[in-house]
């Protein structure tokens, strides 16, 4: 499929699911800006290089999607640069880097222990899952375990991830 | 916290976990809970955060 074919299947994708892909962005924190933020996104879109696309609809959500993580987290940035300017940074990416490889070394060894607590069948579908970019499905037939199972194991791996975070920013 | 609060934040990682799939297809719901509670969003892209975090620190980059 050539690039042009797969821009204009994608395009014509956005037409026909417009109001769908606008009701996304609002709820998923666009808000009043969502028309602008679908504008943006498909500028984004048109320029990226060749790609086969075999199902638009879908792609365009998770482009949505992934479009609305790179906002907030330059948002984070932003604010983060902000606060810097009045006071002396004390978080890890303030840190020489030295530091910072230790601290890097130390969230390591944290998060790998976290998830050998949970033991081997959850610390592997969480690393097929979110290392290896492996779907459900794959993991759960790779295993001979059922989908829901899968789900339950990544769902346990991320509360128990949420927890360290959170215990080791508190410190 | 109370019990809403940690049902929220369990069906947002709920909502995470799924997303996460490459062939996750149920944007409309996604859509629909993310309307449902403006408390919605804000646990959602804490799960998200809390993910990124995770796997970012099991793939540490050389600076």
């Amino acid at each position: 499929m050539t690039e042009r074919a797969d821009t204009h299947a994608l395009h014509a994708a956005l037409i026909e699911h417009r109001a769908r892909l606008l009701r996304f962005l609002a709820a998923r924190g666009a808000g009043d800006e969502a028309e602008d933020v679908l504008q943006d996104l498909w500028q984004k879109l048109a320029a990226a290089p060749e790609r086969a696309v075999a199902d638009p609809v879908p792609y365009l959500f998770r482009a949505a999607e992934n479009h609305m993580r790179d906002i907030r987290r330059a948002t984070l940035s932003r604010d983060r640069r902000q606060l810097d300017w009045h006071e002396a940074g004390d978080r890890p990416e303030d840190a020489p880097a030295g530091e910072r490889t230790l601290i890097a070394r130390e969230q390591l060894s944290s998060v790998e222990a976290a998830l050998a607590k949970l033991g081997a069948r959850v610390e592997h579908c969480f690393r097929r899952y979110r290392l290896d970019g492996v779907g459900q499905a794959e993991i759960a037939r790779e295993l001979g375990i059922s989908l829901s199972s899968v789900e339950k194991d990544l769902t346990k791996a991320y509360r128990m991830l949420a927890e360290l975070r959170e215990k080791l920013y508190a410190e | 916290m109370t019990t809403e609060v940690s049902d929220i934040k369990e069906a947002a990682r709920l909502w995470a976990v799924r997303v996460g799939d490459p062939a996750f297809d149920d944007w409309d719901g996604l859509t629909r809970w993310l309307e449902a509670s403006s408390a919605h969003l804000v646990a959602y892209e804490a799960a998200v955060a809390d993910e990124e975090w995770a796997a970012a620190a099991l793939t540490p980059k050389p600076d």
